[in-house]
Formats: C-alpha cells, structure tokens, sequence
C-alpha cells in the first residue's frame, strides 16, 4: 500500500509552487514599485530643478504624480 | 486490510500545510513592505515639496511686480519656511478599507541668496503687509501664514512712574527710589545736563541771578556685543546684566565662584547708547539700525524715527520679532511651550444612509458585463484637531476686541484660514467647542491656542470584480 504515497512530495510540490509563484510574482510586483516609486520621484526632481530656464516651473511642488501600483491587473 | 500508518497520515499535504503557514507570514511582510514603502514615498514627497515650495515662494517674492508692471520686491517671504502637515492613509486590511491615518510631517525653508538685498524705504514698502516676516503652515491642504514680527510705532516713554526730565536749584536730585541709578529699564536719566538761569550774560548769583540744573533723560538702545570691553555708555555691571533685570546680583560675576561664571567666560554682553541722531541710524540702507529699543531684551530693527529740539529718538517705528503672530524666541506663555503642541485628535463620522457598505455576491451588471464579488466602501468625514499656541492676537486672525470678530481676509488680502473666534467663555463670547464652532478651525483670543481642524473626506473602499466578456480588460 506505500505505493500510494510515491511522488506525494512532488505532486503537492506541484500544487504548492503554483502559489508560491504568486507569491513570488507579487513580491517582485511591490518591490518595483517602491524601488521605482522612490527612485523616478527623485529622478524627476533632479530632472525638474536643473532643466529649462523657468524658475517657476523648476521649482513647481506638484512635480510628480506617485506611480500606479499595478501589482495585479486594471479592470 | 489497509494500512495507513500514523507517520505517513501526518505527512500527507505537508508542503501545502507548510506553505499555509510561512505564506500567511510572507503576505503578512509584503503587507508591511508596501505599507512602509508607500508611506515613505508620500514622505519623499512631502519634503521634496516642501523644499521646492520654500524656495519657489523666495522666488516669487523676488520678481513681484507693481500693477504698472514695475518690479516691487516683496521681503516677507526672503527667508522662506515652510511646515506641511498630511494625515495620509495608510494601507491596511481593515473591513471597509483603509482606514489608519499616518501623520507625515516635513518642513523646508529656502533662500535664493542671489536676489536678497530689499530694504525697506517708502511708507507704502513699510505698511505693506506681505513685507512681514512670515512662516507658513500647510495641514492638510489648508494654507495658515503666520507672521514672526511686525511693524509697530512705539513711543518711548520713561520708566513708569518716572518723568522725563528732573529739574532744582542748585543741584537736581534723582528719585530715591533708583538708588543711585542712572540707568534703570532702559532709560538713561541723566542723558543731558541742562544749566539756566534767569539772565544768562549775567554771572551766576544765588539770589539775583540762580542757576538751575535739568536733567534731561534719554531712551538707551541696545546691542548685543562681542567684542571685550565694548560697553558704550554702560558700566561693565550693566553690560553683563544679561537678562536685564537692573539687579547684578544674578548677573555673572567678575572673578569665577559660587558656581558662576565669570564675564570673561560669556561670548557676549549688552552694549547701549543713548537714542539720538547721534547713533546715525541708516534705515534707509538697512545699517546700523537694530537695536533693543524697548527694553525687552531682543533687538528690533527700525525703519523710521522722529526726535525733539535735542536730538533725542522720541518714536520708533520697528520691526519687532515679539509683536507677530508667532515668536520663537519665548519660552513660555499661559504655561505652555509656543508652536504646535503634542495633542492630537481625529474623529470620524460616517454620512448618515451611506455609511460602511459592503455587498457580497453575483452583483451582475449588464453595462459593464462585470461580476461585482465583493465591495466594501464607507462615506465618512474624519475631523483632524491640532492645537497651536501663539504668543500674540495680532488681529490678523480675529479682532482684538472682548468678544472678538473674525476678519473676513487677511491684512495681505488672502483668505482667512480661521473659521471661527472664541474667548473660553469668559469674556461673554462663545468658547471654540460649542455646537457650531467645535469643527472649525478656531482661535481662542484668550489662550492665544488655535484649534486647528481640518475636514478630511474618506470615500475609499474597494472592489473586486470579474469579467464575463472573456478577456481581461
């Protein structure tokens, strides 16, 4: 009767890794997001203050929008 | 017969009772990740913003022009600085959405060096209100400018109870009760020694012809000073009476002891001459024109002076650090440290037949061809208090009367961020927790506290839908 049991591993291994993939997907997901979040913010402040010839518009406060997540999909 | 052993029924679905447990962990740091790492992104905003909008506002102070299109620089805003204040929500897993608010405070100053030198010089410059040092607060959207000085004309009078000038024959004599002071409060009492007599080409004479001596007494302006021995026309007790008091025995002494100091170990002392066209006050070229002038031990800067037949600065008109809405500089007032203090309230009300929503189920909508699974959504108002102690009632906000009236707009034109004025009741006015007055932003004239409310909309929530076209959108 142990037969029943071979490959048991596997096959839930099978099952396990398709939400640990998902895991993983969304880990990835989040991880961009605040690494790019951060980092394009900056980027375009740098961008912003040394480009151009308007004080104004170099200096203007509402220079970035924070990016969409999208860690899952858009409906 | 078949046998399952106890060791292999326990092992069955081990991966997947696993993952169960370590995944529950993992989505529970994800959650924390994101959470951190939104809120240090709204972070990152709010000081960039901060820091642009100080120095955007030294900029725009720089180029202001006149309506004939000439350019009239405004110095209120040279030094700019700049306090933000945001209750952002932040993501959590509660029941009708997110519903955690976390403080996110940043604060900026800036100064665009290369556009600073504006003196002050006509009357219009001086009277205008946007010249006046001003430091803003931004809570929650709502714009409060507060002023660090302002301009006042001060008469300078001598000490009360005191006259301006002491007269006799054949000596004058001070009031005892100065103990032998020549200076007291601010006030030099022996500023000039005026002798008269009935018939000047006639010599003295006791009887026919006698002297009279006037003491004419003068204001002292005052300085600070570094240099070692630099008094002016104070005495070296004087100088180092460094809280003003007109009583040495508190005052560091000469030689170390008695767990004092000595004058050589202060980095600075009061230095004070007599107020008079003497001095070469310069307003005009901003030089030579800050001094201590009403003897509250912090220097003011001024910008116009009159004086009498001697030459002598009756009146003043200053910019004075402690007379604005705001002053830094003072410890205490009605028991409290000035600024925005640690008290902090929200409360929440959900709109009355809207409120905390959820709705579970095949909510097919043929419009959109979408399955509505799950929605849960709330429809409230959260009513944010901060308090902030001022030092003064300038006006600017509510009249200075008993029962005081709110301004309609600032003195600069700008609308008034405060709503409402209360006294605490005591004065016959209404306090700013009544009925009508407790959700806006309100001074009390009495305490000087502002309520600062700020009415914050929540209408978030979420959805999850499916598709029925096939597809995902």
């Amino acid at each position: 009767m142990r037969i029943k049991h071979k490959a048991q591993s596997t096959i839930e291994m099978t099952f396990v890794m398709i939400a640990i993939c998902l895991l993983a997907f969304g880990m990835v997901r989040i991880f961009r997001f605040i690494g790019m979040d951060l980092a394009e913010r900056r980027w375009s402040h740098e961008n912003t203050i040394t480009t151009g010839n308007d004080v104004q518009v170099q200096l203007n406060p509402d220079f970035y929008r924070t990016k969409r997540m999208n860690s899952a999909v858009k409906y | 017969m078949v046998f399952i052993s106890v060791k292999h029924k326990q092992n069955k679905a081990q991966a997947a009772t696993e993952l169960a447990v370590f995944g529950a962990v993992l989505i529970f740091l994800l959650g924390s990740i994101v959470r951190n790492g939104l809120n240090t992104g709204q972070q990152q905003n709010l000081q960039l913003k901060a820091m642009r909008q100080a120095l955007l506002q030294s900029y725009q102070g720089s180029i202001n022009k006149d309506a004939s299109n000439h350019f009239e620089p405004l110095v209120g805003r040279n030094n700019s600085s700049i306090m933000y204040f945001e209750d952002r929500l932040s993501p959590d897993i509660s029941r009708y959405g997110n519903s955690d608010r976390v403080q996110l405070m940043a604060s900026g100053s800036g100064t665009l060096t290369n556009l600073l030198y504006y003196p002050l010089t006509t009357d219009a410059e001086i009277a205008d209100a946007r010249n006046l040092p001003t430091m803003d607060l931004y809570i929650n959207g709502i714009h409060l400018p507060l002023t660090a000085s302002a301009l006042v004309t001060k008469v300078l009078n001598p000490p009360a109870g005191y006259a301006a000038s002491y007269s006799g024959s054949p000596l004058a004599v001070l009031p005892g009760a100065l103990n032998g002071k020549t200076h007291y409060k601010g006030w030099d009492f022996m500023c000039m020694n005026v002798l008269t007599r009935p018939d000047p080409g006639l010599p003295v004479d006791p009887i026919t012809n006698p002297e009279t001596q006037t003491l004419l007494g003068c204001p002292l302006f005052y300085n600070v000073s570094t240099k070692p021995g630099q008094y002016g026309i104070l005495t070296e007790d004087e100088a180092f009476d460094l809280n003003r008091n007109d009583d040495f025995t508190d005052d560091a002494p000469a030689v170390a002891g008695n767990g004092k100091l000595a004058r050589t170990d202060m980095s600075w002392h009061w230095k004070a001459e007599h107020a008079s066209t003497d001095l070469n006050i310069d307003a005009a070229n901003s030089s030579n024109n800050v001094f201590d002038v009403d003897n509250d031990g912090q220097e003011e800067t001024i910008y116009k002076f009159t004086t009498d037949a001697n030459n002598i600065i009756t009146t003043v008109t200053v910019m004075d650090g402690q007379e604005g809405d705001f002053d830094g500089s003072m410890e205490f007032i009605n028991g409290r440290i000035p600024g925005l203090q640690q008290e902090m309230s929200i409360l929440t009300q959900g709109r009355s037949g809207t409120y905390f929503t959820i709705k579970e189920g095949k909510l097919y909508n043929p419009e959109s061809g979408k399955y509505a699974r799950s929605v849960n959504f709330k429809d409230q108002v959260e009513l944010v208090q901060r308090m902030f102690q001022l030092t003064k009632n300038t006006g600017r906000f509510c009249s200075q009367d008993l029962v005081p009236v709110r301004a309609a707009t600032l003195p600069d034109g700008t609308a008034n961020p405060v709503e409402a004025c209360g006294t605490g009741g005591l004065s016959g006015g209404s306090s700013c927790f009544t009925g009508d007055n407790v959700k806006q932003t309100c001074l009390d004239t009495e305490t000087l506290m502002l309520y600062l409310r700020t009415r914050v909309l929540d209408k978030t929530g979420h959805a999850w839908l499916s598709s029925t076209q096939g597809a995902m959108p």
